[in-house]
């Protein structure tokens, strides 16, 4: 009988304990998103920053926040298996530069919004999806961003942006997937050398 | 007329295969890309600017015309939730279309929100056609509409067609005894595009700027958006963007 009571009581206590840590994982996650939005807005505020250190900041902002390898990795999409060692280290270089100049841009029009968080929830082991809303009160209106986060060791890293429904690394791999069908692997070093000359 | 439609129709039943979405064949995409970079200039001399000074309009006044013409777009979505089978939703967007129309003041409030009763999906021809099996078809870009499909091209003119707001403006129906006329059709569309354009201009500048090839993230949107539109994934909804399956690649 003491044996019974004994399983029981851990099972419970097993189910507690997974519970709670997801939960935990998951507030983190939420709290994780709070610390990038606001690290972001006080880059984007600053208006002592010149272009190329506001460039450097989020460079190191981005190597605490984003896990732009896997993400440089995602938008290779089929391509992925097929380059060599040294041309994915050549575009993760290029992609790297290519992505912090483009989120540069890109947040530049959304640094006196407000972001709120909604809700989080653990898609599968080492994803977390935190549902926020940005409210501009310039124009009135409200923008649903999921972000996914991907988590490893407690440590966590920003790997997508769901805007409305629609992915940052879905439309990405598919503009770069374009490009490789119609000028190959080059084309798209190219068209990545050619951005981040320009810009 | 009539014709075309079935022969449209026709191609895209019988051409219908299992195609997800981001896959889809961009079958005439020289004739598409050039379509896209003249509609592209048409945005740029003609809708942008007219959106720009839509813009310059008190938030107050562009949230009650928005709030109008989605009112006015119920009317779309309703045979559709029936079609669809979405018969609850079908109720839902009846009542609140009587009551926007009425207590709302012709749909520039929305008190039905504040009702409780909340907004339905989204429905058009294009997404009941997808409901009942049918695939996209090819990818195509349309002269001054954008990216579409054979399939949502049907659903498109269907959509004029099978639109209550139609029959009576631009068609021969009355409501109360009274038809709306054409004028009071083509203006409420011509509107249409102008608000939809207005909450667009920032993201598209950022898109034109920011993209390697600005055709292929057009077309990439578009087919998340009618993708998340047929899986009724509410804007208020959880979704991922991406597949699962693409991520697990990714250590």
């Amino acid at each position: 009988m003491t044996a019974i009571f004994k399983k029981i009581f851990f099972y419970i206590g097993l189910i507690l304990f997974t519970y709670t840590n997801s939960y935990s994982s998951e507030t983190s996650a939420e709290a994780f998103v709070l610390k990038l939005t606001n690290e972001a807005k006080l880059i984007f505020n600053d208006k002592s920053l010149n272009t190329d250190s506001r460039l450097k900041k989020l460079n190191d902002l981005s190597q605490s926040y984003l896990d732009l390898d896997a993400l440089a990795g995602y938008t290779l999409g089929d391509y992925r298996d097929k380059a060599t060692a040294s041309e994915k280290d050549n575009f993760n270089k290029l992609f790297r530069e290519y992505f912090i100049k483009n989120m540069s841009s890109k947040l530049n029009d959304f640094a006196d919004q407000e972001l709120k968080i909604l809700d989080s929830k653990k898609i599968n082991e080492n994803n977390i999806i935190v549902s926020t809303k940005i409210f501009s009160k310039k124009d009135a209106q409200e923008i649903k961003v999921e972000w996914r986060i991907y988590t490893k060791e407690s440590k966590f890293l920003a790997r997508d942006l769901v805007v409305e429904g629609l992915s940052l690394a879905r439309t990405q791999k598919e503009e770069f997937a374009s490009i490789i069908a119609s000028k190959g692997f080059v084309g798209l070093i190219n068209a990545l050398e050619n951005f981040n000359k320009s810009n | 007329m009539k014709k075309t439609l079935l022969a449209i129709t026709f191609l895209v039943l019988f051409n219908s295969k299992t195609i997800y979405a981001a896959n889809l064949p961009d079958c005439n995409e020289n004739i598409n890309r050039s379509i896209f970079s003249f509609n592209m200039t048409v945005d740029k001399y003609l809708f942008k600017p007219v959106a720009e000074v839509y813009n310059v309009l008190p938030v107050e006044v562009r949230s009650g015309i928005n709030n109008a013409l989605l009112n006015i777009d119920s009317t779309l979505s309703v045979p559709n939730q029936i079609l669809q089978g979405n018969f609850s939703e079908a109720a839902v967007s009846i009542s609140r279309f009587a009551i926007n129309s009425t207590v709302g003041i012709l749909g520039l409030f929305d008190p039905a929100t504040a009702l409780g009763i909340e907004k339905t999906n989204r429905e058009d021809f294009g997404q009941t056609l997808a409901v009942w099996g049918v695939d996209h078809g090819c990818y195509a870009v349309a002269p001054f509409f954008g990216p579409t499909s054979p399939r949502d091209l049907v659903g498109r003119v269907l959509g004029v067609y099978g639109d209550y707001f139609y029959m009576i403006s631009a068609g021969d129906k009355t409501a109360f005894g009274e038809n709306l006329g054409d004028t009071v059709y083509w203006s409420t569309k011509g509107t249409e595009i102008v608000n939809f354009r207005s909450q667009n201009i920032k993201s598209s500048e950022n898109l034109e700027k920011n993209s390697l090839d600005l055709y292929s993230a057009y077309k990439s949107l578009y087919l998340q958006r009618r993708e998340n539109l047929v899986k009724n994934i509410k804007r208020s909804d959880t979704q991922y963007g991406a597949s699962e399956d693409e991520w697990k690649k990714i250590r």
